[in-house]
């Protein structure tokens, strides 16, 4: 946990980890926090500025910015991290897999990697969403399969630096099972570049879910995704500014929130290339 | 140099009948009938028939392969579900107004982004280099439709300076360019601060080299040592993101073409996919990765043909 | 018919130093902000055709005092005092780079610009000197200094990267570099250092025949006395950042009047060692630099100190002819 304290030194990171605690925070306790429930519609309120009934003001439909945006975070955050996590464990699996993997496997998987990387990001997500259709599910799906290339050559590569480490010789020679090697000694050590790694895709995960969601790929209403705010803000825009203002500042806050933690992070886990910004 | 290039050429086709691959077999993962599934309410069976035989659902994998790339070669890209006439028209005419954003964004990035990062490193922790810095955070995490989106309401609804929709087809020059402004400044933002960061740390390292030392030595004026001694050598690492680059442009443009009402292959592409109009969908990501693929085929070239040093170790290992 | 005048001779003058070091005294400051004395009281005359050694062990100061020579200092070095002379003028080396001062590091291998020919090179390092030459003059002279160095076929090597030539050849690139500018001082710092035994023979070779062509000094700056001892005329000893003896080769090597220099000497292993004779060290270790002791340097490792030693620092003096030495005990 000192890596957490020289975050909080850091003085662009404690900016970081502020936003990202506070976002949290609004993603967790949504239901308390916000004062409206984000789907009632209200329509004679419609477009209202913020005012002290409505904090941040109403959407097309009336409903309260400010609940929205508060139900927004918790998809932002909960949906992005949770795709995060994924692609972090499959591509881990794979990368250790094509580590250990005679020459053959491993070939394949990483033309597979080397395949899926080949495709612009957005590109393939909208590839896999005409095929399997809009929806948070798919949306999870899709998402998580273009990032895992990047967690699985790391894996790799971790994997590949440990393997002729002799601790692990070692274990095998007493006896240890493959499964306690494993999860015992292997993942602890691929690990931290793996969750730096993480931290720093957390805001591209974000941005493809709320472009998805903008498209009307992603989540569905009634749920309230920032990306979807921001498209009937748009759609709108010459009634009232508020709606996209408001989705815009909470999407850019995530963003720069994330990078600057995941920026933060890097740095205190590897002090040498964190210093070169 | 020949031999490097006929090597990276054979690399681009592997990778783009591997790429196609998946393109191609993408429909494997609906379960049930793919062509009704695709078709949605235009299912009708004749148009399921249709649609089957002319994607070909029925063949095994690698013909349907097969058979993709051999039509592409020969200029047919798929029928279009909707009109019934062939999709490869539609697709290439919307390719130039794609192709002037990404261009026209990759020329503002490398103006804005190179300059600021050389002064930068020629003054580390002076005013340029820490608001670049400041700066290059924000520019580089705010989404671009976000960005597309607040420059639109702030220069084009609330001040009128800019035209709100369209590409100014059919329009004149001045007036295409005049459209250009706000989508190529919305898709080249994130762009300028990650290439000033990157031109600025390859400076920094490279100014820290022996051969620069030397060259002082011989009292060279520090303009020279900066640009035809320093910068020609830190560009190198800088030019291979540039690939990415025109991919992440692609990428980008499919919401900055929305947002802007602008013709490309983005706003193709979205729209086809709003229309379940799958073969135009299909075409247009075939195209996608074909330019994406062409354009880092090309950069390697690039990048081999400046650094006479990646051809040689290249040739000496044997290996790639 | 000749005219037989009988001519009144001058008696002959000591030549003129072309370049002179008046009391240079170098810092460095470190990130916390702590002072590192590097150089103290420097003082030093070069005269024209010779070749002068400067010795020191690693931490001695003598990359330093190269550096400062050229005008090449980081930008946290401090010159607390002193100033460089040429021809009884006071320069800032910085301005002279490339005209009067040229210099030939010590990793050949880093040293070149790898994305450049060695023909662009050798090309811009003469616009300094010779601003009025056109391309093809200075590419034709960059030919002809390659050949007197020893690397065949000129013309085409001119259009090589350095990455087709081994090491010894890139340091005689260096080399011809350095005089084609036709310096008044050219410093070597640790010039062979980085090189195999056979072309660190055949590069010190190339200094000394160097002579012929180049009219200003060569300074050498080395910790390998033996490589020194073939080379130089005249040699300065460094310990910490001060001069403690200065001598012609000969004398120097011969009769060694500071107790460092007479360490150094020792510690070099010889051919002619047996394989039980014991490696002789010098016991202790380098000053601190950021806060100095009274008294001489050296004392705290000296066999020889007394009380003087410890309380006062011997000044740079006259031992013997032209042999100066910086303590109070000479040997």
């Amino acid at each position: 946990m000192d890596e957490l304290v020289s975050i909080w030194a850091n003085p662009t990171g404690r900016v970081g980890l502020i936003i990202v605690v506070t976002l949290s925070i609004c993603a967790i306790f949504a239901p308390i926090l916000a004062p409206y429930q984000p789907s009632a519609i209200n329509v004679p309120i419609r477009f209202s500025p913020p005012s002290t009934t409505h904090w941040l003001g109403t959407d097309q439909l009336g409903r309260d910015l400010f609940s929205r945006v508060l139900y927004g975070a918790r998809i932002a955050l909960g949906v992005s991290v949770a795709i995060t996590i994924l692609a972090l464990i499959v591509g881990a699996l794979l990368g250790i897999a094509a580590a250990y993997a005679p020459p053959l496997i491993e070939r394949a998987i990483l033309i597979v990697f080397d395949l899926v990387s080949s495709y612009p990001t957005v590109i393939l997500a909208l590839a896999f969403v005409a095929v399997l259709g809009p929806g948070v599910t798919n949306l999870i799906v899709v998402v998580t399969v273009v990032f895992v290339p990047q967690f699985g050559r790391v894996a790799r590569a971790q994997a590949l630096a440990l393997r002729h480490r002799s601790f692990l010789e070692a274990e095998v020679i007493l006896g240890a099972s493959p499964t306690r090697v494993l999860f015992h000694y292997l993942l602890p050590n691929i690990l931290g570049p793996l969750i730096v790694l993480a931290s720093m895709n957390v805001p591209s995960v974000i941005t493809l879910e709320a472009g998805l969601s903008f498209l009307g790929l992603g989540v569905r209403p009634p749920l309230a995704s920032w990306g979807s705010m921001l498209y009937d803000g748009f759609i709108n825009l010459n009634q009232a500014p508020w709606p996209v203002v408001i989705s815009a500042g909470a999407l850019s806050l995530a963003t720069l929130g994330f990078t600057l933690f995941g920026e933060a992070l890097q740095a205190a886990f590897d002090p040498q290339r964190g210093g070169n910004r | 140099m020949v031999r490097y290039a006929l090597w990276q050429l054979a690399s681009l086709v592997a990778v783009l009948v591997g790429a196609t691959a998946i393109l191609v077999l993408l429909t494997n993962l609906i379960p049930g009938d793919a062509a009704s599934v695709l078709l949605g309410s235009r299912a009708t069976p004749d148009a399921v028939a249709a649609l089957r035989q002319s994607m070909g659902l029925d063949l095994p994998a690698y013909e349907r392969v097969a058979r993709f790339l051999w039509n592409a070669a020969h200029g047919d890209l798929g029928t279009d579900v909707i009109s019934g006439r062939p999709v490869t028209g539609t697709v290439l005419r919307a390719i130039p107004s794609t192709l002037m954003l990404a261009f026209g964004a990759i020329l503002v990035a490398i103006g804005l982004g190179v300059p600021l990062g050389v002064q930068a490193a020629a003054k580390p922790g002076g005013l340029v280099d820490r608001s670049t810095a400041f700066l290059a955070v924000g520019l580089i995490s705010t989404p671009s439709f976000v960005i597309a989106i607040l420059l639109l309401l702030v220069f084009s609804v609330q001040l009128g300076w800019t035209p709100v929709l369209g590409g100014g087809e059919g329009e004149g020059f001045w007036s295409q360019l005049h459209h250009l402004v706000l989508p190529v400044i919305a898709v080249s933002f994130g762009w300028i601060g990650y290439i000033a960061r990157q031109v600025r740390s390859s400076l920094l390292d490279v100014l820290g080299q022996s051969y620069i030392k030397t060259a002082r030595a011989y009292g060279l004026p520090d303009k020279t040592v900066l640009y035809k001694y320093a910068l020609k050598v830190a560009i190198i690492p800088v030019i291979s993101i540039l690939g990415v680059g025109v991919g992440d442009l692609i990428g980008k443009s499919v919401f900055v073409e929305t947002i802007f009402g602008r013709p490309g292959l983005g706003a193709l592409i979205n729209s086809a996919l709003r229309d379940r109009n799958y073969p135009v969908v299909q075409a247009g990501v075939f195209v996608v990765v074909f330019l994406y693929v062409f354009t880092n085929a090309m950069v390697d070239l690039l990048y081999a043909w400046l650094d006479p040093r990646i051809r040689e170790r290249f040739f000496r290992r044997g290996d790639h | 018919m000749t005219k037989h005048r009988l001519e009144t001779v001058d008696p002959p003058k000591p030549p003129a130093p072309l370049l002179e070091v008046r009391d240079l005294s170098i810092s460095f400051t470190s990130k916390g902000g702590t002072r590192i004395s590097v150089l103290r009281n420097i003082n030093l005359c070069f005269l024209p055709k010779k070749i002068v050694g400067i010795v020191g062990e690693s931490g001695s100061g003598k990359s330093t005092l190269a550096n400062a020579l050229m005008g090449l200092l980081p930008d946290n070095a401090l010159k607390e005092n002193g100033e460089i002379l040429l021809r009884g003028k006071v320069v800032d080396p910085a301005l002279l780079r490339g005209r009067s001062l040229a210099m030939v590091f010590q990793d050949p291998m880093s040293a070149l610009h790898p994305v450049m020919t060695i023909g662009t090179q050798m090309v811009d390092a003469q616009r300094a000197r010779f601003p009025k030459h056109s391309r093809k003059m200075l590419r034709q002279r960059a030919a002809e200094m390659l050949k007197k160095v020893g690397i065949a076929d000129p013309e085409n090597r001119l259009d090589a990267y350095p990455y087709a030539f081994s090491g010894g050849m890139r340091q005689r690139v260096m080399i011809a570099m350095a005089l084609l500018v036709e310096p008044d001082l050219l410093v070597a710092d640790e010039a062979t250092t980085a090189l195999d035994a056979t072309i660190e023979a055949q590069i010190a070779e190339l200094f000394r025949v160097s002579r012929t062509t180049l009219d200003g000094t060569v300074v050498f700056v080395s910790h390998s006395l033996g490589l020194v001892s073939e080379l130089c005329d005249e040699v300065v000893v460094l310990y910490a950042g001060t001069i403690v003896e200065r001598a012609d080769v000969a004398t120097l090597f011969a009769h060694p009047k500071h107790p460092y220099t007479k360490a150094l000497i020792q510690c070099e292993p010889r051919a002619d060692d047996g394989p039980d004779q014991p490696l002789v060290s010098i016991s202790g270790s380098l000053p601190d630099l950021s806060s100095l002791p009274e008294g001489c340097i050296f004392a705290p490792r000296c066999p020889h100190a007394t009380e003087i030693c410890g309380q006062k620092s011997p000044p740079l003096a006259e031992r013997g002819v032209n042999h100066l030495a910086a303590c109070w005990h000479p040997q």
